[in-house]
Parts: structure tokens; sequence; C-alpha cells
């Protein structure tokens, strides 16, 4: 370690602590996993000295933040078998509130959660039912841009916008029929 | 109609955007400066266990490879192990090589010594074993040349210092050394007295 090494350390942290507790909770959708996933980041940059030397510091961060919540979903005994990530609870809602698997084990359309809740909350369940493979670029393009959602998650920059097409298409068919089905009702 | 779906489509997006950035959001996020605290904490916890590991690593990849050299070392100096039937003494070849000079004889003798000397340190048993699988000096005449008897040295001592007449003799016998020795009719005188007969 040379003397400056904890101060620069420090200065990484303040700068990017936020940045990479947003990174795992796109992953990971619980703050208290999310938080452990970026000090777990931290420490690995830590031990690797990764600090030294970095081109660009946010898209490391993030490439080391997202890979350790990933692990941490791959870790986790919740983790589901349909490939989402741990039982998700959105901003704002309860712990008990039905997850759109439960919706639909129930023979009922996501239209249902609208009556229940306020729209932007079904929409974050509507995100939330979306394949992972399109969620996760999804929830990560409110702070990143496709260059970046590609350098952190390893895949193709093309692949990345493909998949955010799909997801906001998809998005788009779900909300159309969500009110579609709330004028009808009135 | 077209216009309305647009502006509709379009806000449908807006508001797709705006519920994105706030499911971007976490609820709540601990201060940076308290993260580096427990980021520092946990650095300093998983410090102290990590020496011993890698002393005991060390140690261990040092035993194993004075196990090995060992291993190599026991490989190397091991008895060669050589059939049984060739163990037994073999009689040395009568063959001449009459093109060999005797340097070469000389110089193949001193290698059989090195390779004596080289088994010195081995057991007895092992050093029986090798000197009799090393090769005899192959000499340039066989039979190998001995030294004269000293009834020999007399008769030649006689023949280059004696009368020149017995000189001649032996020179002149010296012709006929390759010559078949003829033995002459036996001739046995009768027992009886006065007989003249003889066989």
């Amino acid at each position: 370690m040379r003397p400056g090494d904890e101060a620069e350390f420090a200065g990484l942290v303040e700068r990017q602590w936020r940045f990479a507790c947003r990174v795992a909770w796109a992953v990971l959708r619980q703050a208290q996993d999310a938080e452990d996933a970026a000090q777990e980041a931290f420490l690995k940059i830590w031990r690797a000295q990764g600090w030294r030397g970095l081109r660009d510091e946010r898209a490391y961060v993030a490439r080391v933040a997202w890979r350790a919540a990933v692990d941490r979903v791959r870790d986790s005994p919740l983790r589901l078998h349909s490939g989402h990530a741990l039982r998700r609870t959105p901003p704002g809602g309860q712990a008990g509130d039905p997850s759109p698997e439960d919706l639909a084990d129930r023979a009922c359309g996501p239209e249902e959660i609208v009556v229940a809740q306020d729209w932007e909350a079904a929409v974050h369940r509507l995100i939330d039912s979306l394949p992972e493979e399109l969620r996760q670029p999804l929830a990560l393009s409110a702070e990143m841009t496709s260059r970046e959602i590609a350098a952190t998650m390893g895949i193709a920059e093309g692949t990345v916008r493909t998949r955010l097409m799909r997801a906001r298409q998809m998005l788009r068919e779900k909300i159309a029929a969500m009110e579609e089905r709330r004028h009808a009702e009135r | 109609m077209r216009n309305d779906e647009r502006i509709a489509g379009e806000e449908i997006d807006n508001r797709i955007e705006a519920a994105l950035r706030s499911y971007a959001q976490p609820p709540a996020t601990t201060e940076p400066r308290v993260a580096l605290a427990q980021i520092m904490e946990r650095t300093q916890v998983e410090r102290p266990p990590a020496r011993p590991v890698r002393w005991w690593k060390w140690s261990l990849a040092g035993t194993a490879a004075c196990l090995v050299a060992a291993m190599v070392a026991l490989w190397v100096m091991r008895t060669p192990e050589v059939p049984e039937i060739a163990r037994l003494p073999q009689a040395p070849k009568a063959v001449a090589a009459p093109d060999r000079p005797a340097h070469a004889a000389i110089a193949e003798v001193q290698v059989s010594g090195n390779r004596r000397a080289r088994h010195a340190g081995w057991p007895a048993a092992h050093r029986e074993v090798a000197a009799s699988t090393t090769t005899l000096a192959k000499l340039a005449v066989f039979p190998t040349p001995r030294p004269l008897t000293p009834e020999e040295q007399a008769l030649v001592a006689f023949a280059n210092h004696g009368p020149p007449e017995v000189q001649r003799a032996v020179l002149e016998d010296q012709k006929h050394w390759d010559d078949p020795v003829i033995v002459a009719d036996l001739r046995n005188r009768s027992l009886r007295p006065g007989s003249q007969q003889d066989r």
C-alpha cells in the first residue's frame, strides 16, 4: 500500500457509492441487498487496488457492482427458477402485495393491479414482470447509456439496444391493454 | 385519428420514462462516508488472516519441492536394473583384433580402470556385478605376450653372445620353426643277445 492509497480509495467511494448502489438495486430490487452488494464491490476494488490508473472509474465501478449483485442473486436461496431475481418489493409497495406472478396464478391480468394501486406502481410491477434479460438493461437505462450498459453486462451494444427496444415495446403493449381495460370499466 | 394515436403514444412513452426513473431509484441509501467507514472496517478485519495462509502456502510449496528433489536424486542414484542372465561372468571372447593399435588397447584398459573407480562407492555386491559385466580389454595379439622365463632368457643370451657357428645354427633353426615335426622311426633292439635284427 502506498501512502496516499487510502485517501484515493476514500475519494472513489464518496464519488461512486450512490451510483454503485443504484446499479446493484437495478438487479436486486432489495435495498439492503443492494447496499451489501455495493460494499462487496468496493471491497473487491480495494483488494485488487483497482482504483489505480482508471480511465473511466464510473464504468469500472458499474461493472464490479453489477457483477457483485449478479453473484448475490446466484448465491441466494430465494432465487426463482424463472430467471427472475429475488422477489422484489417496489418502492412504495408493501411486502405483502401480490406480485405479477401471483396475480397470474390467480388468473388476474395486470389491469387488476391498477384498480388497487396508482399508475406508477402498476408500471413498476409491469417492469418487474419482464424477463430478466430485458428488465436489467431497461432498469440500467435510467442511469447509463447503451454503450455503458453493454460494457457493464459484458454484451454487445447492439444487443443492448435490441433488448431495450423489445422491453419498451412489451411495456407499451401491456400499458395500452391496461388503459383500455380501465376505460372500459368506467 | 392518427394524430391522436401518436399523441397518446408519446404520452405513454413519457409516462414510461418517468416511471422508469423512479423505478431505478433505490428508496434510501447509506451516506458515502458511513459506507466508507464500514468498508474500511471490513478491510481491517480481513487483513490479518491473509498472512498465515500465505506463509503456509510457501512452506507447503518448499516441502513439496524438497520431496521432488529427493525423489529425483534417488532415481538418478538407483542401481541399474540388469537382467539376471547378464550378471553371469562371461569368458572373454578369443577374437584377435589385428587392426587395433596397442595404444588403443591401453586406453581401453584405462577406461575400464576408470569405471572401476566410479563403481568404488557402490556396495560390495554391486561392485562385483559391475566388475563381472565390465568388458575386458581387447589386445592386438593373441595369446597375450607374457615375459620370458629365466631359461628362455638364458637361451636368448646364449644365442646372442655365443660363438658365430652357434648363432648361425640358431638362425638356421628359426627358418624351420614352422616346418612340421617329423619323428623318426623307432628302432628297438632285440633283447636276445647276438641278434642283428632291428625294428
